[in-house]
Order: C-alpha cells, then structure tokens, then sequence
C-alpha cells in the first residue's frame, strides 16, 4: 500500500494512547524527515499534532489551527501545506518534511537557516519553522526564484517580533536575491 | 480548537464516494480541506463521517478537449482532486484561460493553493470566493454525480447565496469544464482585499465581445455577501455601446441594486464603493483587451 514499505531503512512505530472513542483509528506508515513512521491514529487527530505528540516533532507549531498564521507549515512530498488542516490518516504513505529534517546528522545548519542566523532573522522563534520550511521549498525548487515571488511567500506566515525584513535579509542571500533591486511588495489594494 | 470526534474514510474511486455520501446523511467530503479543516477545528460544524476524495485516481486529471471543428474552441476539464496550484501552473492553462490563472493567484497563500481544489471552492461556494465569479464569467460547467445518475450543472444554475448550491446532499463535482475563451473575448480579474491573502472585500469578474455588431458581456461581481451576481443591468448599458465609459447614472442606478452587509472591517457603503471602481476598471480593462 505505501510506497516506504519496501525501503530499507528501519521503521520506528510511535505509540498511541488508548481509543478513547468509538470513532475508527487508521494504521499508517509516514516517512517522516527520512525516516519511516508506523502509527496507529485517530480519525480526527491533526497532523500537527501527531506530529508534536505521537511523534515527538514539537517544532513545527501550532498558532491558529484555521490556515491563517502559518507556524505549522511543514513540506508533504516537497510542498508547502498547513499541517493544522490535514487529518493524520491524509498523510499515509506520502513524505513529510518538517524544521527537523534541516540541518545535517551533525548538526550543520541548512543554507536557509544559517541565514536567517547570520541575518538575525528570528527573535522569539515561533514563526521561525514555518518560514524556514517555505523558504526551503523555494530554495529547492528547480525553476529560478523572483524578489516578487519571495515577498508573497513571506506574506503567508505571520511573524509578531522582527518587522520582516530581517526574515527578508535572509530569505534574499540564500535564494542568491541578495543584489536584485527591489523595494518590498506592497498590498496595492488590488 | 480540535474536530469532534468523526469517522474518516479514504474513497478509492467515484462510486465509493457517491456510495459513502448516500448512505449515511452526515457524510461530508475532504477534497483540500481548506474550507472543511477550518470549520472542523472551529467546531462549526461537526460530520459524523468524512469522505476523503483527493486520493481518487480518476479525479486527478486535467484534459484539453479540441473544438471537433476549428472554429469551436476547446474545453478545459479539471477532475474534482486537482489543486489549484496543479491547474494555475499548468502551461497550456495558463496561454489559454488567463483569467483562471489570475484569479488563483488572488487565492489566500501558496500553502492553501497547494492543497485547496478548484471543484471544492466552487462546491463550498464561499461569498467572498474568486473561483464562483469566474466560472460564471466564463460560463463553466459542473459535472454533478450520484448513486442517482450523472447530471451537469451550468454556472448560472449553479451558484445560489452564500455557501448554498444546487447540489443535492449526495451528489458530488466531478468536473468542472471551462470552455477557451474566443481570441476576440476580453476579460479582466480585479479585486480588492484588505491585505495580500485575504478574501476579497469586492472582486469583479468581467469578459465582453463583440457579437453581430453588439457587445455581448457577463459582468460578475462577488464578495458582498450573496453568491456571484451578474451586473445585469450595466451588461445590457453596454450592448450597444460605442466604448467602455459607461455613464454615472447607470452605475448609480446599478449600485442601488447592490445590498452587502456592514461587517467588522467594511461598511456596506464602502463595499458599494470598492465594486463601483472595480466595475469601471474591469470593463475597461476587458474592452481594451477585446
Ligand atoms: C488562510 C486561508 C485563506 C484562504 N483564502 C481564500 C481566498 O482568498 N479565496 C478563496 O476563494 N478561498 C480562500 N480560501 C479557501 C480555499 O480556497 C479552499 O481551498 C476552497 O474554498 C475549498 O476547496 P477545498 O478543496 O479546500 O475544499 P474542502 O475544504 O475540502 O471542502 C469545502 C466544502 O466543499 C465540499 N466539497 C469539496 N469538494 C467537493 C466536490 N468535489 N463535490 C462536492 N462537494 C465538495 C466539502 O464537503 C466542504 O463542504 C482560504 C483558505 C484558508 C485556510
Ligand atoms: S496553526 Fe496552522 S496556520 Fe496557524
Ligand atoms: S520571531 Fe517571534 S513571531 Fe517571528
């Protein structure tokens, strides 16, 4: 049924607590930043918090559980999506990739987040993981990347500390933005 | 918040889905669930069963149909688990329906376009909605199914008042069918929201052309409160027009018509404002296209 069951890589099962309803609970096997998941799931449990607490990612974050803040914004099969509108059983047999999945096995940052480093592109953090996986979705994508388009990227998440254009310094020296001219997109009302 | 307790179920074909919805009356479809999510973890609503669609096979096809002759133009048909990023990036798409394209860039973020259906907006018919607007500008069609039979649903039949359709319970979208537009059709896509993302707080879908010496247009507008209204009584000032300046006291007698609601952003008077300019400038936009 899924596609990781013929990998070799080892398979984790993440533990469920007991039904606690009479709803139907789903088997479903994830690959998870690499690694595959087994789990055993409610029908109405979010992915954001399967994610959080069956699998112990608490990264991605969750805001406003209605598609508005973007914290808990994690890449399925390489795009961006809200993980707060996804069932879990959605996710079986496709590939997650949440802010874990970034930096190497030893600790090495990726090319983004050693941006928004190097450009103090976080304060308190809480937008940081939802940024960072749209941003990478854009710093992997084949197809060159415009300042236009980055700018409507950045308007998807919300972020209460910085004023944006540290996040902005960042994002534009690690999609190579740095020297294209360009003032910031303005909501033209239009 | 977090959904009430539900059932969820993943429809492996057309005829499981329409099998689900029939048999029991509190079934409710997931395509991209960015309508649906959100009223679930808001508890406005509470389904005992969802019926997932987005993984069906047979609903992952975008198809271009040819004319049979030269002359008629060809049809666009999106199946019912299609994204709207999937549709809008599409490079035959976006040469051929720019107004598709346009409107689906106007569509909340990127992150709700890659999960959000075309079919699912027009079946969740949302006021303040682009996808609506444009299928009735465009003239679509809906590919309606059930343990009942097949039917279509034209635009102008579909699209009631807010979030109300002409689908039945237990029938589903399909499909949805855009016919190409002819290449001496103009159209325009305007829209105001309050800041990139939002919803619109007045949008106007408009395309004219020219036909046996008269103007023939659909001007739609949405986002004050009902579904997409035709501006009936603008389309038949333009008829006969000789251009797109339309005079004052047809626009006024056109606004009367209008009647949204103040909400906590907007009055209802500045709505009327924001449509009076948006209908302007799209018929002008469209004219200078056609
Ligand atoms: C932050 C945010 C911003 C947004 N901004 C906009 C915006 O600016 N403009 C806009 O138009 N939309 C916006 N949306 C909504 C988005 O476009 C939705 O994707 C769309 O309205 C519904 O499509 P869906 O596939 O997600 O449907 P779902 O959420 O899965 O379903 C919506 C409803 O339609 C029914 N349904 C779905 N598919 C079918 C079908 N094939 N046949 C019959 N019934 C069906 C479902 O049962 C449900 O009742 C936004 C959403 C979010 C979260
Ligand atoms: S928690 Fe998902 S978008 Fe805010
Ligand atoms: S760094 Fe605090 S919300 Fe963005």
């Amino acid at each position: 049924m899924t596609e990781s069951s013929n990998r070799t890589t080892p398979v984790r099962r993440v533990s469920s607590p007991p039904a606690a309803e009479s709803t139907a609970r789903h088997n479903i096997t994830v690959d998870i930043n690499g690694e595959t998941i087994e789990a055993e799931v409610e029908s109405r449990l979010l992915l954001t918090d399967f994610l959080r607490d069956r699998v112990q990612l608490t990264g991605t974050h969750i805001g406003c559980e209605q598609g508005s803040c973007g914290a808990c914004t994690v890449l399925l099969d390489g795009l961006p999506v809200r993980s707060c509108l996804m069932l879990a059983p959605q996710v079986d047999g496709r590939s997650v990739r949440t802010v874990e999945g970034l930096a190497a096995p030893d600790g090495a940052l990726s090319p983004m987040q050693q941006a928004f480093c190097d450009h103090h592109g976080l304060q308190c953090g809480f937008c940081t993981p939802g940024f960072l996986m749209t941003l990478t979705s854009l710093a992997e994508r084949e197809t060159p990347v415009t300042l236009n388009e980055l700018d409507h990227h950045l308007d998807s998440s919300f972020c209460r500390c910085t004023g944006y254009m540290n996040i902005r310094a960042a994002a534009r020296h690690a999609l190579g933005l740095a020297h294209v001219e360009g003032k910031p997109a303005q909501g033209d009302g239009t | 918040m977090k959904p009430s307790p539900l059932d969820y179920v993943r429809a492996t074909s057309v005829d499981h889905a329409i099998e689900l919805l029939a048999s029991d009356n509190d079934a409710r479809l997931l395509a991209g669930g960015q309508s649906l999510m959100p009223v679930l973890n808001l508890r406005l609503g509470a389904p005992e069963l969802v019926v997932d669609i987005g993984r069906i096979d047979e609903l992952r096809s975008l198809e271009f149909a040819d004319g049979d002759v030269p002359a008629t133009r060809g049809v666009l048909r999106i199946g019912a688990a299609m994204t709207q990023t999937e549709v809008a990036t599409h490079p035959d798409v976006n040469g051929r329906w720019p107004m598709l394209v346009a409107a689906i860039a106007q569509i909340g973020h990127p992150q709700i376009r890659n999960r959000g259906t075309v079919c699912g907006s027009l079946a969740h018919n949302d006021p303040q909605a682009e996808l609506p607007a444009v299928a009735v500008a465009l003239g679509a069609t809906m590919i309606a199914r059930s343990v009942r039979g097949e039917r279509s649903l034209s635009a102008d039949d579909m699209f009631h008042g807010a979030f109300t359709t002409a689908l039945e319970a237990d029938e589903m979208i399909t499909a949805v069918e855009f016919p190409e537009p002819s290449p001496e059709q103009g159209w325009s896509f305007r829209e105001f929201s309050r800041q990139p993302g939002d919803f619109a707080t007045a949008g106007v879908a408009a395309v004219v052309r020219r036909n046996a010496g008269s103007i023939e247009s659909r001007l739609v507008v949405f986002g004050l409160g009902g579904g997409p209204t035709r501006a009936t009584l603008i389309e038949e000032a333009l008829l006969n027009a000789a251009g797109p300046d339309l005079e004052s006291s047809v626009i006024e007698q056109w606004a009367a018509t209008l009647d949204p609601v103040d909400d906590a952003h907007t009055s209802a008077r500045s709505k009327i404002r924001h449509a009076q300019r948006l209908l302007v400038e799209a018929v002008a936009e469209a004219w200078e296209r056609m």
